[in-house]
């Protein structure tokens, strides 16, 4: 972990200074550009002025005190920036994994009963679809004909005009709109993030419903499914009583997977639902070339989908003791 | 039928990138006063905002998108194959360095690698392919090494050894074999992943540059005139229609080369 | 259960919890409706800081006006003329160096403190150092460079230069030069010395201005919740509450015409022209924000681009018109460098028009066969709704019709202004509405002989006398009417030399709900507190 971090900051740090380019340009804009006195003073103000080793070690010394440094363009702490834009983005990626559960799931383990029916071919090919179909452009056509034509869902922000945020607890609207006893609000926040949670949805719900799919059919393969089959037992029964725990497994497994496919996902999606999340900053701060941005978001997402793999592992050993954690 | 299908629309995609000048009915960069005009006899896809021809576009488009993400899985799969089937083979502190960069890439998610090197590197249609190769190579390598793995343990590779023949030649001779399949789909399945990274890239301004007819940055272009739908209707549908044939072909071989699924 | 998997379940509780715990944000809330008229503006967030010495994003800026007052304010109906705000009157000595300032009694800042001089010499020499010091864009610093600030008495503020500078009275008008309340500001970190440390208290809630709202409630993604300040010593707003929103220009347009909000700022060209103005109210306006090229006089770095005739073939191939339509509503086209409307801009008669075969004259004058330039631009910074990269478009296909064979290179400013325009390696640069800070022609003087744009494109001093002449004569001028015939003539020896090539002023289309009246303002969008 601790390497992890060591490597993520070192990639960035070296990426961004490798190729010439000057984020004071960035910051400052063309005109104060041109002034001396000001990128001198700008440079001094962020530390860039010094070389590159010692602005490396100084940004170490600050993460060890979990300070990520200050956005050349913010102007705000990146720490700050981030915890702004996390919750919006955990929201999303939430509900896209619900959703993506909800459908996948279910039709996998459909398609897997039905293998080889009509029914089966056609999940086959929706799912190969899901996979091939770009976010960014199923997110267009979505606010085109969603927002424009039928007029039924926002197409960008968290909350209608005029509708507060509720007290923050978890920073989750929906949720913390729930915790406060407020339905309008709940609803309001569900009604803004469904849409872009579709869009999002789409690939990792294929995904889940190829996974369950295999998953399910090598559970029915096997030796002790046959047994009960010849049992008598009813299907639906066996079903429920062999396949789940092989569903759930499957489940597990791609959790962290999708949760990486989410993040990455989301970077697209933010863009087109300008959704204020971290995949929106993560696309500006890299056109900007905001080093200490780059490398915050970087640390953040490698955190997170180390801590999530581990949890899926504990969750896995959980769900199946045979697995010895390493 | 599905395959039939699918290797038919390759096959048009092919035809596409090979005669593409021939087919258009316009210059990709010819501009005319008919600017956002409806699909029509003159115009089939319609016209975006400097009057220029949007069928023309698109098929200018599949001689950047296909080609281009043909480049990235090739370059991909020779570094990660060198870097993989060294893993593989010489295991040990090599392998478990070659696997600790994987890791480092693999934390990142793909698309905000390739956007940092894109936007560090200057957008353009050389600095994506770069930027997709970089978060390519290392699912190939990871590949390749298993596969690569199982095969040195495997009785015939040992006892290859075990009678003093080399055992690159073993690896050759014995262990190229089981490899060649499965990377066949696994390419398949990467080009189509690449064609969408290299697209989201020129969606986000950092692929591309105009006036080249790129789909991805078409769509980006044409999600600015909500009226004219057909702008960012049709490069999206051209980007579908190959990726899911590549997947659908991949998907196919995939299951004739692991019975066990195909059961 | 084994107590192992109890461990483990723990664990992963644990790890759940810290999760949730690293995303639970922490922030301010926003206080609860109190009822009251509101008043919803959405515009596409571009914020920064809502510290006024800092600010240099539109949406910071606009929001700045609102709650900061400046010793005057813009008169959008004559730019030259700033009317009263915080000073109710202004008169130079007679060299033009100094400017006294007499402020308006009785105005009081947002917490009951008075406004008196002192805050105002504290501001603005704040403005001056934390700009060059304190890491901020800079704006700031280079409106208040070569100015000093001091009190005479209570309620009388001086403003002077050690070289007349008849721009002070606009200078005082820039969003900059927002009036802060020293007592407040000092105790959550300000200082006029650059070590200032104000700048979190002033992005959250706040109430250090004396303008007609304070600033409430900052989601820096979302929203931003301004109240009615109610110490404002002017007429007090219509709207209780404002909320500015962040939406791109699509959901702007829907959201106007829908009444989910009364004011769409900054509505893109393309989405201005497509709406239903039965629903709404469009009011279009030109900003002074232009649009030109820059090419290169250095034979070193372009022959072709050095070659006078060269560069008058590519000034008489564009095709004006088509480019201003492509700009949308309320573009005009340019006269030369110094935007229409401002002191010292050349008559709409200067406006240059398309004449292909004079462009192929010229063309044919230098001689080269298959002549092929490369535009830069930057592919990432949109202004005013616009981006470069149609634009570029548009020109490589005008130049084509004359035989110029152009190369379009899009790169983001980080990378493409500092390795190629500023260092004077580019060959023809397409800038796409540059900002303005203040409207008076001497914010433009950087297109003069030797002067910042200039140097990058190779226009050194020395190498034409008479622009030289013209530059120092319009930077020097004192009196409007000479101010006024000194930048015509600098404007017109600017487009003789074809160096520049201005193409057109972006429009600024502010659309509004019919229900709601607002005046734009091209310099930060629209006056909040006058909304009616």
């Amino acid at each position: 972990m601790l390497a992890l971090c060591l490597g993520i900051t070192l990639i960035a740090f070296v990426l961004t200074h490798v190729v010439p380019g000057d984020p004071v340009a960035a910051a400052l804009g063309p005109k104060a550009y041109s002034y001396p006195t000001i990128v001198k003073a700008y440079r001094e103000a962020y530390g860039l002025n010094e070389p590159l080793p010692v602005q490396y070690a100084v940004y170490l010394g600050h993460l060890l005190h979990g300070d990520l440094g200050v956005s050349l363009i913010t102007q705000q702490p990146v720490a700050t920036d981030l915890l702004e834009r996390i919750p919006a983005s955990f929201e999303l990626a939430l509900y896209a994994m619900i959703i993506a559960t909800a459908v996948g799931v279910p039709l996998g383990v459909l398609a897997a009963v039905r293998r080889g029916s009509r029914l089966d071919q056609g999940l086959t090919i929706g799912s190969l679809g899901g996979l091939a179909t770009p976010s960014f452009w199923v997110g267009i056509l979505a606010i085109y004909f969603f927002s424009y034509v039928l007029r039924i869902a926002p197409s960008t922000g968290r909350l209608s005009p005029e509708v507060f945020p509720p007290p923050q607890i978890t920073g989750l609207y929906t949720v913390d709109a729930l915790l406060a006893g407020d339905f309008p609000t709940f609803l309001d926040a569900l009604h803004h993030v469904i849409l872009p949670a579709l869009v999002l949805a789409l690939p990792s719900g294929a995904v889940l419903l190829r996974f369950t799919r295999s998953a399910v059919l090598e559970v029915l393969n096997n030796d002790y499914v046959t047994a009960a089959r010849a049992k008598g037992l009813p299907r639906l029964s066996i079903l429920l009583r062999y396949t789940f725990r092989a569903a759930l497994t499957s489940i597990v497994t791609v959790t962290g997977l999708l949760l990486a496919n989410l993040m990455a996902g989301a970077v697209l999606v933010e863009s087109v639902f300008a959704w204020p999340g971290v995949g929106l900053y993560a696309a500006k701060s890299a056109l900007d070339l905001d080093i200490t941005a780059i490398t915050g978001v970087s640390l953040f997402v490698a955190v997170v989908y180390t801590v999530v793999n581990f949890a899926v592992d504990l969750l896995y050993a959980w769900i199946d003791p045979r697995v010895v954690l390493a | 039928m599905l395959v039939v299908f699918a290797m038919v629309v390759l096959t048009l995609w092919l035809v596409v990138v090979i005669f593409g000048p021939l087919l258009a009915p316009y210059g990709p960069s010819q501009q005319s006063s008919a600017v956002l005009s409806n699909p029509s006899v003159t115009h089939i896809f319609g016209t975006d905002e400097l009057g220029r021809d949007e069928l023309s576009r698109v098929i200018s488009g599949a001689r950047i998108s296909i080609p281009f993400s043909f480049v990235i899985v090739a370059i991909a799969l020779v570094i990660g194959s060198i870097l993989g089937g060294l893993a593989g083979y010489l295991g040990g502190w090599v392998d478990g360095l070659i696997m600790r960069i994987t890791d480092l890439f693999f934390a990142f998610p793909a698309i905000v690698l390739a956007m940092a090197i894109a936007a560090i590197l200057g957008p353009s249609l050389t600095s994506s392919v770069v930027a997709v190769v970089v978060v390519a190579w290392p699912n190939y390598a990871r590949v390749i090494r298993s596969l690569v793995l199982p095969a040195m343990h495997s009785d015939y590779v040992v006892t290859a050894r075990l009678l003093g023949s080399s055992s690159v030649r073993a690896l050759v001779r014995d262990v190229m074999p089981n490899v060649i399949g499965p990377m066949v789909v696994y390419s398949a399945l990467g080009l189509g992943d690449a064609m969408l990274v290299l697209a989201g890239l020129s969606f986000l301004g950092l692929g591309s540059q105009p006036p080249t007819a790129e789909w991805g940055s078409m769509i980006s272009d044409g999600a600015q005139y909500f009226e004219q739908w057909w702008l960012a209707l049709f490069p999206g549908l051209a980007i579908v229609s190959v990726v899911l044939s590549l997947n659908v072909l991949g998907d196919r071989v995939r299951d004739t080369l692991d019975p066990r699924v195909n059961r | 259960m084994s107590p192992t998997t109890g461990v483990h379940r723990l664990a992963a509780s644990v790890t759940m919890l810290g999760l949730i715990a690293i995303i639970a944000g922490c922030g301010s809330q926003p206080a609860q409706s109190t009822g009251g008229k509101t008043l919803v503006a959405e515009t596409t967030f571009a914020i920064d800081s809502f510290d006024p010495a800092r600010a240099a994003s539109p949406t910071t800026i606009m929001v700045d006006h609102a709650i900061y007052d400046s010793l005057l304010m813009i008169n959008p109906s004559d730019l030259s003329k700033p009317y009263p705000d915080l000073a109710t009157s202004y008169s130079p000595n007679a060299a033009g160096t100094q400017y006294t300032f007499q402020l308006r009694h009785g105005v009081k800042f947002a917490n009951g403190d008075p406004l008196t001089s002192a805050d105002v010499v504290w501001s603005l020499t704040r403005d001056k150092n934390v700009g060059i010091s304190g890491g901020s864009p800079g704006a700031a610093a280079i409106t208040m460079q070569t100015l000093t600030v001091t009190a005479a008495g209570p309620y009388t503020v001086i403003v002077s230069s050690a070289k007349p500078d008849p721009a002070i009275p606009v200078k005082m008008t820039s969003n900059n030069t927002g009036v802060l309340d020293s007592t407040l500001v000092e105790q959550h970190g300000g200082t006029t010395n650059g070590n200032d440390k104000a700048n979190s208290y002033l992005n959250g809630p706040s109430a250090a201005g004396s303008g007609p709202y304070v600033l409430q409630y900052v989601d820096r993604t979302t929203e931003v919740i301004l109240k009615a300040n109610p110490k404002y010593w002017g007429p007090k707003p219509t709207f209780d509450t404002v909320y500015v929103r962040n939406a791109p220009s699509a959901t702007q347009r829907l959201d106007v015409q829908d009444g989910q909000a009364q004011l769409a700022i900054d509505i893109s060209a393309v989405d201005a022209t497509a709406l239903n103005t039965a629903d709404v109210n469009v009011f279009p306006a030109q900003s002074d924000d232009q649009t030109f090229l820059g090419m290169n006089n250095n034979p070193a770095v372009s022959p072709l681009t050095a070659n006078p005739n060269f560069r008058e073939a590519i000034k008489y191939a564009l095709d004006y018109a088509g480019i201003v339509k492509l700009a949308g509503k309320g573009s005009i086209e340019a006269t030369g460098f110094v935007p229409q409307g401002i002191l010292g801009s050349l008559p709409a008669s200067n406006a240059v028009q398309q004449d292909l075969s004079k462009a192929k004259a010229d063309l044919a004058m230098v001689g080269v066969t298959n002549p092929t330039v490369t535009i830069d631009y930057f592919n990432d910074f949109c202004t005013d709704g616009l981006c470069a990269a149609p634009f570029a478009e548009k020109i490589q296909s005008d130049l084509q019709q004359i035989g110029i064979t152009v190369k379009l290179n899009g790169a983001p400013l980080a990378t493409l202004y500092p390795n190629k325009i500023a260092i004077g390696k580019s060959q023809i640069w397409l800038s796409v509405a540059n900002p303005a800070d203040y409207p008076d022609p001497s914010d433009f003087l950087g297109f003069g002989p030797g002067s910042y744009q200039s140097l990058y494109f190779d226009w050194m001093t020395g190498t034409d006398p008479s622009a030289d002449a013209q530059f120092q004569a319009a930077s020097s001028a004192v009196t409007p009417a000479a101010r006024a015939s000194d930048y015509q003539a600098l404007g017109t020896a600017i487009n003789a030399k074809a160096i520049f090539v201005f193409i057109f002023a972006a429009g600024k289309a502010l659309v509004t709900a019919k229900s709601v009246h607002a005046i734009v303002n091209p310099y930060w969008a629209v006056d909040l507190g006058l909304v009616t």
